[in-house]
């Protein structure tokens, strides 16, 4: 597909002049492009000085940030499909506070936005076709309609809300399809991998997906999956009540959607050797990290923290480490942006240069990111019945985190030690039976946080 | 006859009339009503089908759109590696994609540097179309030119079906298809299906494809519209006009995958592999939803894929459980031919409601029937006690005359007696011979009544049958001298027999009686008797008009008189025969009329023993 790099050809004459600004012409037309504001992107490096002569490996963090919504009429309008699940186990309290929850949200929405309410049991209902939010009581109305029964047809509910967006897909508008289950999908397709594929090919179209499970009974890897390769939002809902704030916090993020289809691009040089990707899914090629991001929300940062293996290098030697390129779809102006930075890294003798030179923040995130990756590893571990490995695993993790909170000191330290106790007690947690399966939707959940840098 | 047997005869008779219509009446209903099923059975079978059928309608409109967009897409396609992750990478149906050159030779995924870790995977689960790309292509005889139409196209398809690795070449519906795609209208729809970020001037750029490149491929569809398109639009590279293309469907892991691939016109083949769970939600988002409640949707329609998991069911009839039959399934067309549709329902009944009426309408008409029959049995059952009180009555009455009768009698033959020792004078001789003739005839006519009314208690002895005859011929021999009717005996039955000599007399008397009334002009009378065969044998014969045939077989019946000339003016009772016929049978013998040229005969028969 070639959509989205065929911009109109005056378009990117307007980009070329803005930047360049010569003729009068242009000045003036320009005004109006410079006024756009702009993602901001920070490309920081762990360790910007290396210790000479020896290979090592540092941390590469893509910073995105998005830019303020001056007021609410600037917002992106929104193109929605709330998916819910009424199958039999939503009866009662939980199907009642899944409705108040829609509605809310349907109130949340103007007359710019789009939305499409279905259910699903074993089957799949339209309620409500892909329509403008004018007439919201029609649509608490058919909210209202729905009854719980049958089972659970999760991929037919997703794929008939992505059908919904589609009517409307729009690259400058928000497409995001809501989904709320509570149970093990058991209609149609129900692999954790099949609904990553799905999401993953939702994505590439321009839809995410945000899965909110609801209670005990759904399947984490499967929501998680489903929301990680479109790039949505992931949460655990343990009681009905919070659904409605949850539903806040996610509109909060829908209508506060300042970037999209953002496209990232790591050129490492001179030898430098990508590993490994931390928490995104992305392509190693060679020297060329490539990742996506779905959505950039005001005011949020969401980054790529990419592992690299630096040669050794001699003393007060400069090298150029990576150029790094953003492209995205700028909601405010509806063009596409393109952003651009190089880093560069120095090698030195001094133990103490190096650790001067350390970017404290950036070592906070990957020692998190780190962690996370190990916390991963042990829930893989618990999966397969190794509770004392996963435990180990744990453990270590929570001593490196410590360590590096004694290495980095101030106000630092204290945030990872923070985090370290709360991966002891995942340690303890993980060993115990009871209250295993909320505890593993709640460490999913969190873990997806941090690799997503969720804001909820 | 028994008044018992004939009120049975009669229960049985209107047993039957209420009986035997109903059984009718059931079994036409129940043959109308199993034909009606039949007919209706197959009239929902064939509704069922074509509901199946619409849905694989849909399903094949959503390859054939396929097919267009990227049958046009591809020949547009810049074939580096670079741009072709960028497809990957931007395109949710697209999977992976392999470019191969004409000399077999994989030029992506790229052989000779890194390939990303889909890339890997992709390139060992194809295994097999590297080893012999040409596969997709040469293994089918079908092979064809892109445009040409073909029928037997698709008979070679449905063969191939059955194979594990199926390969499908479907330049049939392409060509159908794409000729179509030159009406501008439908083109840029069907991209938008399935392509729906494609703006408005994407969708002119490819319809304006559509029109140049529909100048090569569609020379048998459409040739003038494809001049006009010649003389609008320049000609493309010829090197990357597309020379075939098809589907290619093989099963790995639990999915159906589907490779579209187009071989060019310098033998580079392009495939690009569907993504399987796209390939599932964009059928889902084609086929219908389900709401609740809505009545027109009594059934349950399921896709099954190959593995025969359900992927996608609509309808608002609940499945009872996992082992529900389907009432019909077939298999989707190419290329998803592994594929199959399944239609569950409510099993085909005749509607209740007519089952009620039906069973209405037969208790209803039994009811019917039913009161007829009683009401008929009530009004025949008065009749008969009517008659039977009448005959009793008459019975009465005879008895009753029975007695003075006797005694006149009696005396009248004393006198008689008197007379002819004391009385040389003819006159009163005469007289009172009269009396005793009359008195004799009243009292026969009297106990033929009796007879009638009522079986006669049978006396069996030894007696000479021509005596008795001879004895009953002299009763009647002055009224038959006074009508000069000549007597011809031929009497030879010279034993004895053991019989009853009244009920003899009596039948003799009621057939000698008749003569005199009703065969007096034959002016002559032959009685003949013999024993044969154990049998007392005697017929009475006279020469009169004799009985029409036609009269014959009601002779017997009581009450029952010949209505002609022969009967007019003659006073009788109409119970002659009849008490003769009953009296024979009283004596296990039979009464029978015998044909003759002549007159009429009848022949008594009696056992000697």
């Amino acid at each position: 597909m070639t959509g989205k790099n065929m911009q109109p050809f005056w378009k990117k004459l307007l980009g070329a002049v803005g930047i360049a600004s010569f003729s009068l012409l242009g000045s003036t037309l320009a005004m109006t492009s410079a006024q756009a504001k702009q993602v901001e992107l920070r490309a920081e490096l762990g360790s910007p000085v290396i210790e000479a002569g020896k290979k090592q490996t540092t941390f590469l963090k893509i910073a995105l940030t998005g830019f303020k919504l001056d007021d609410e009429s600037d917002r992106t309008p929104a193109n929605i499909a709330i998916v819910l699940d009424k199958s039999g186990s939503m009866g009662g309290d939980k199907l009642q506070s899944a409705k108040q929850a829609a509605r809310m949200a349907v109130n949340l929405l103007n007359d710019n936005d789009i939305i499409s309410i279905i259910s699903y049991d074993s089957t799949v209902n339209v309620l409500v076709p892909a329509t403008k939010v004018s007439d919201k009581k029609a649509i608490h109305r058919a909210i209202d309609r729905m009854r719980s029964n049958g089972k659970t047809a999760l991929f037919a509910g997703v794929s008939k809300g992505a059908a919904e967006i589609r009517k409307f897909l729009d690259k400058d508008r928000v497409n995001r399809v809501i989904l709320l289950s509570d149970g093990q999908a058991n209609v149609g397709p129900s692999s954790p991998s099949q609904l990553g594929d799905l999401g993953a090919s939702l994505s590439k179209d321009g839809i995410t997906v945000t899965t909110i499970g609801l209670g005990t009974g759904y399947n984490e890897d499967l929501m998680a999956n489903l929301a990680g390769y479109s790039d949505g939002n992931h949460a655990f809902v343990k009681d009905a009540e919070d659904l409605a704030k949850i539903f806040k916090y996610e509109f909060g993020d829908v209508l506060s959607v300042v970037a999209q289809d953002v496209e990232i691009k790591i050129q490492c040089k001179n030898g430098i050797k990508p590993i490994r990707i931390l928490g995104r899914d992305g392509t190693i090629l060679g020297q060329t990290v490539k990742t996506n991001m779905s959505q950039l929300y005001s005011e949020q940062e969401k980054f790529v923290l990419i592992e690299v293996e630096v040669p050794a290098g001699r003393a007060k030697q400069q090298v150029s480490l990576a150029d790094v390129s953003v492209a995205y779809q700028n909601m405010q102006s509806n063009q596409q942006d393109k952003l651009a930075d190089n880093m560069t890294i120095a090698y030195s003798a001094s133990q103490a240069d190096v650790r001067r030179a350390l970017n404290r923040s950036v070592e906070v995130t990957a020692t998190k990111q780190v962690a996370n990756e190990a916390s991963k590893e042990a829930l893989r571990l618990r999966d397969q019945g190794q509770l004392k490995e996963a435990q180990e695993v744990l453990k270590g993790s929570a001593r490196v985190i410590k360590r590096k909170a004694e290495q980095l000191g101030g106000s630092e330290a204290g945030l990872l030690n923070s985090f370290s106790s709360s991966i002891s007690e995942d340690a303890n947690t993980i060993m115990e039976e009871k209250d295993w399966n909320q505890n593993r939707k709640s460490l999913k959940a969190r873990q997806y946080k941090l690799d997503k840098q969720q804001s909820y | 006859m028994p008044q018992s047997t004939k009120h049975k005869k009669l229960i049985i008779i209107l047993i039957l009339i209420v009986v035997l219509p109903l059984l009718l009446l059931a079994w036409q209903g129940w043959k109308i009503n199993q034909d009606n099923k039949q007919l209706n059975s197959a009239r929902f079978d064939s509704l069922v089908s074509a509901r199946l059928n619409q849905v694989d309608t849909v399903i094949q409109s959503y390859f054939e759109e396929m097919q267009i967009q990227w049958g046009l897409q591809i020949q547009q396609w810049n074939l580096g590696n670079d741009q072709i992750r960028k497809r990957i990478d931007d395109n949710g149906n697209i999977r992976q994609i392999f470019v191969i050159d004409a000399q077999n030779k994989r030029q992506f995924p790229p052989t000779n540097e890194a390939v990303t870790q889909a890339e890997q995977t992709f390139v060992d689960r194809l295994e097999l179309i590297w080893r012999d790309p040409q596969m997709l292509i040469t293994n089918q005889s079908n092979q064809l030119e892109l445009g040409e139409s073909k029928g037997q196209q698709i008979a070679a398809n449905t063969k191939k079906n059955s194979r594990a690795l199926i390969k499908i070449d479907s330049a049939s519906s392409f060509s159908s298809t794409f000729s179509n795609s030159t009406k501008p209208s439908s083109a840029p729809q069907s991209m938008q299906n399935a392509d729906a970020i494609a703006q408005l001037d994407k969708q002119e750029k490819i319809q304006a494809e559509i029109s140049s490149m529909s100048a090569p491929v569609t020379k048998s569809a459409s040739y003038e519209s494809s001049k006009i398109a010649k003389s609008k639009t320049t000609p493309r590279s010829s090197t990357n006009k597309a020379k075939r293309q098809g589907w290619y469907m093989w099963h790995w892991g639990s999915d159906s995958n589907l490779i579209f691939w187009q071989q060019k016109d310098n033998g580079i083949i392009v495939g690009v592999e569907m993504e399987p769970v796209r390939v599932k939600a964009d059928l889902i988002s084609r086929l219908p939803d389900t709401v609740p409640g809505d009545e027109s949707s009594d059934f349950r329609l399921r896709l099954l894929d190959t593995a025969g998991q359900v992927v996608y069911q609509w309808g608002n009839y609940q499945l009872t459980s996992a082992k529900d039959v389907p009432q019909q399934k077939r298999p989707l067309s190419y290329p998803l031919s592994s594929w199959a549709l399944e239609y569950h329902g409510e099993p085909f009944n005749q509607s209740a409601l007519s089952r009620y009426t039906l069973l209405l309408t037969f208790f209803g008409f039994a009811f019917l029937i039913s009161a007829l029959a009683w009401f008929l049995y009530r009004e025949q059952t008065r009749e008969m006690r009517l008659a039977e009180q009448r005959v009793q009555f008459v019975s009465q009455v005879s008895h009753e005359l029975k007695t003075p009768l006797t005694n006149i009698r009696m005396y009248a033959e004393l006198l008689e007696d008197q007379l002819e020792q004391q009385i040389s004078e003819e006159q009163p001789k005469r007289y009172v011979q009269v009396i005793t003739d009359e008195s004799k005839r009243l009292s026969r006519l009297i106990s033929n009544v009796l007879n009638f009314s009522r079986a006669p208690r049978v006396h069996k002895r030894e007696i000479y049958p021509d005596d008795i005859v001879k004895q009953s011929i002299e009763h009647f021999s002055p009224s038959l001298e006074a009508k000069q009717i000549a007597l011809e005996l031929a009497l030879n039955a010279d034993e004895e027999i053991i019989s009853d000599p009244d009920i003899l007399e009596q039948v003799l008397n009621n057939l000698l009686s008749n003569v005199e009334k009703y065969a007096a002009n034959g002016k002559r009378l032959d009685i003949k008797s013999e024993i044969k065969d154990d049998e007392y044998r005697l017929s009475v014969r006279d020469y009169g008009d004799g009985i029409s045939k036609s009269e014959r077989k009601h002779i017997f019946k009581p009450f029952y008189r010949i209505h002609d000339k022969l009967t007019e003016g003659v006073s009788g009772t109409g119970i002659g025969l009849t008490i003769a016929r009953q009296q024979a049978q009283h004596l296990g013998g039979s009464l029978e009329y015998i044909d003759v040229d002549q007159g009429a005969c009848f022949e008594l028969r009696i056992p000697t023993k």
